[in-house]
């Protein structure tokens, strides 16, 4: 339980970009999100279910993902996200620094590396 | 609900719990929904498949609580950001419908503008004459002009005056403590040059304590003083008005101490006053002139010529105390005509901005 807050604390700065990125890809309701995002990470993410509908929440309030209730192909009523333009916008932006951050600290921990002026 | 409904009228946000819970509940019931399908469909029975859904989620009743408070927050910013839209949809709306047709717009337009333009004009004259007081002027509030009231016989009326003689300037100004820089000011129609460049001014000829009253400050070189006026004509100086300074002068300092012609004599520049400066009436004026310059006992006499007579009351005297200095003053200095009756008369005095003069 505590690795999982551990790895909870890692991940919720980063699980908004996932949740934008999931989005990106097609409309989904809640469940799918956090099925795309267990398929894309080849498991589990280590998160509690509920952790996703707290982002997708905390997002609609900053306006970057809208939602609507609709119905699902299995005929059962759903809430659907998308992406708003700021949304868009956030991810591009989200993703450049999680990407640069990401490359900093492995440069940093892999061993044996000349760390001035080399680069991969 | 009549609540919620007065709240809906006026385009309020309207908060809704129980709303927010059903559709936090709903959404949960929707993914626990799909969690058992695809866990019975990994080979889990349904009760296995439920329990492990609800594990997964962190709980239920806390996974419950968690999104209750985030859904309560992302609804309050929702219903805001809509009512907002809203507004704005209907002011675009209305914008375009006159918009629509370009003669309604124009008269919609011209209107407004007249409208307002009436407004700011009205509010600045009315500004400028009641509450702020003339330019330049420090504190008018305790600016108080002399009044004279009198009943010729007891079948008429009482009569209030405002210009009063030169003899009165002199009584008060002795007489009346509670008051400072008591002064005399009178509008003199001079001509500037001569021959075919001849043109006429209207000067202020005032007391030499004028300038000091009004606690005006000069834009260049000085103001009058004692000596300025001293009998029995005063000194030849002039104090420009910025106008004047400007449009004769173009604005350059070594314009003092030069001299001009006003009708015929020669006068010495001593001073410029602040743009926008009229002195206590809100007339322009060209320049001001001392008022021992005129002819005739304008600083001196019980007949005659007349002027408004204004004095700065002191910051802890009352007015009515000042009032009955003043009268005092005027009943024991008093050697015109019509002595008996002059000597029962009264002065009171009244905020300059209540009245104003407007005579030669």
């Amino acid at each position: 339980m505590s690795r999982d807050k551990e790895q909870n604390t890692i991940l919720k700065g980063t699980l908004d970009v996932l949740v934008l990125k999931a989005l990106s890809s097609a409309t989904m309701h809640g469940f799918e999100v956090t099925a795309w995002l267990e398929d894309q990470a080849g498991g589990s993410l280590g998160l509690d279910d509920s952790a996703v509908y707290q982002a997708l929440y905390r997002m609609e309030k900053r306006g970057l993902v809208e939602a609507e209730w609709g119905v699902s192909e299995k005929n059962r009523k759903a809430r659907y996200y998308d992406l708003t333009r700021a949304g868009k916008a956030h991810l591009v932006s989200e993703t450049e620094r999680v990407l640069r951050y990401a490359d900093t600290v492995r440069s940093i921990l892999s061993p044996g590396r000349q760390h001035a002026g080399e680069k991969t | 609900m009549k609540r919620r409904s007065v709240r809906r009228w006026l385009r309020l946000p309207v908060s809704d719990t129980a709303r927010t819970m059903e559709d936090v509940d709903a959404e949960l019931a929707a993914h626990i929904e799909e969690r058992v399908e695809r866990l019975m469909a990994e080979g889990l029975t349904e009760q296995q498949a439920r329990v492990e859904a609800e594990r997964r989620l962190g709980g239920l009743d806390q996974a419950r609580q968690r999104l209750l408070q985030d859904a309560s927050e992302r609804d309050a910013a929702l219903s805001v950001r809509e009512a907002l839209r809203s507004w704005i949809d209907d002011v675009r709306y209305a914008t375009r419908s006159v918009f629509r047709v370009p003669a309604y717009a124009a008269v919609v337009i011209a209107t407004l503008a007249l409208g307002i333009g009436a407004n700011a004009t009205m509010f600045g004259v009315v500004d400028r004459l009641l509450l702020s007081g003339p330019a330049h002027v420090v504190e008018p509030s305790e600016l108080y002009r002399f009044y004279l009231n009198i009943q010729y016989d007891e079948n008429s009326d009482m009569e209030t005056f405002a210009p009063l003689h030169g003899g009165a300037l002199m009584a008060f100004r002795e007489g009346v403590s509670s008051m400072d820089h008591v002064s005399g000011y009178t509008t003199w129609s001079l001509t500037l040059g001569s021959g075919a460049a001849a043109r006429p001014l209207e000067v202020g000829a005032v007391s030499a304590s004028f300038f000091p009253l009004l606690d005006v400050k000069p834009v260049a070189g000085r103001f009058f003083d004692e000596e300025d006026e001293q009998p029995p004509s005063g000194r030849r100086v002039v104090v420009l008005s910025h106008r004047m300074w400007q449009s004769d002068f173009g604005g350059q300092r070594d314009a003092i101490g030069e001299t001009v012609d006003l009708s015929g004599h020669s006068y010495s520049i001593i001073g410029v006053a602040p743009r926008g400066f009229t002195g206590v009436e809100l007339e322009p004026r060209d320049a001001w002139v001392p008022l021992a310059n005129r002819p005739g006992e304008w600083t001196r006499s019980w007949s005659g010529y007349v002027m408004p007579i204004v004095g700065r009351l002191h910051v802890d005297a009352s007015v009515t105390r000042a009032e009955a200095e003043a009268t005092g003053a005027w009943r024991r200095g008093y050697e015109g005509p019509m002595a008996t009756v002059m000597r029962t008369a009264s002065i009171t005095l009244d905020d300059i901005r209540a009245d104003h003069c407007v005579f030669r």
